[in-house]
């Protein structure tokens, strides 16, 4: 299995520039503009990290994770969000269990570790 | 014994949580501060500690992610009146806490999410204790393996009958006491 990380979130220069900055990394990058594309695209390609956003139109990221969380729980997730309201964040740590939190705009290096290790977790875990 | 920590300055907030957990399974134990949360830690495995974010000295994040990091079997959870965004972070990156409330709290929720803490806690000591024997087994093998070779593995005949080796009842102990002595 690739190692596979899949992004999510409604704007789509956000997901350009995620792309941008992971393109030098070992693993493989997907993107998806929506909660509802990103588990369409689950159904069809295993993913060992996703990336979302929190507030988008439809879906909310915490409420993705959450579903993620219920149908892939091998999946790691993390949550990267502009404004994270108290509520949402309960809800992606509570129900998500979301294996890190970042606010943007990110620290790089920061971000790039936490895949790594996000990664590292799923293959120690499931492999 | 299901211990629980609790950590607040408050005391009445450790006295409303011990009353609300009264009648669950646990033993508790308050702290009232990170510093003094650390010294039992240090004296007495917990199974959880749920702290809160803000209080005098050390904050709940930062109490949270130093217990990650020298007990990282015990479970954390945070519970907190007021968290800010970095708090949050904190205690989600660095603390990887299980569960987050904010108070007042909803005492059924809370006594959920404890249960829930409480049965990973021992899951995951069962697969520690687990995977620990499976290695000793496999190094018991090895041992037997090295001192005997082709004792672990069965032969069959051309006739797909297993061929066992001839050994009396004295010299099976004789091997299990040489391998229990070199595996410890």
């Amino acid at each position: 299995m690739h190692d596979t990380v899949l992004l999510v979130d409604d704007e789509h220069h956000v997901l350009t520039s995620l792309t941008r900055i992971l393109a030098d990394e070992l693993f493989e990058v997907v993107c998806a503009g929506s909660g509802e594309e990103a588990l369409k695209l689950m159904e069809t390609t295993p993913v060992k990290v996703v990336v979302s956003d929190e507030r988008m139109v439809g879906m909310q990221g915490s409420e993705l994770l959450t579903k993620i969380k219920e149908l892939y729980p091998h999946t790691q997730r993390i949550l990267l969000t502009g404004h994270a309201s108290e509520e949402a964040t309960m809800k992606a740590v509570n129900q998500g269990e979301i294996y890190r939190f970042f606010t943007k705009p990110w620290d790089e290096d920061e971000l790039k570790s936490a895949i790594r290790s996000a990664i590292d977790k799923y293959n120690l875990e499931w492999w | 014994m299901n211990r629980i920590l609790l950590v607040d300055d408050e005391v009445n907030v450790l006295s409303a949580l011990t009353r609300a957990l009264f009648d669950e399974p646990y033993q508790i134990t308050c702290a009232q501060s990170g510093e003094e949360a650390l010294e039992l830690v240090a004296a007495t495995p917990f199974k959880l500690v749920i702290s809160d974010e803000k209080m005098i000295g050390m904050q709940g994040s930062e109490l949270l992610a130093i217990l990650k990091e020298r007990y990282p079997h015990t479970l954390r959870m945070l519970l907190t009146g007021h968290a800010t965004l970095e708090a949050a972070m904190k205690a989600v990156n660095q603390g990887e806490i299980y569960r987050f409330f904010t108070k007042p709290w909803n005492d059924t929720d809370l006594k959920f999410a404890i249960r829930s803490a409480i049965e990973r806690y021992d899951l995951e000591a069962e697969n520690r204790r687990l995977l620990a024997t499976v290695r000793n087994q496999a190094m018991e093998i090895k041992v037997l393996e090295k001192r005997y070779p082709g004792i672990s593995r069965v032969e069959k005949n051309p006739q797909g009958s297993f061929v066992l080796p001839d050994l009396s009842e004295a010299e099976i102990k004789t091997m299990m006491a040489e391998c229990e002595q070199e595996c410890g």
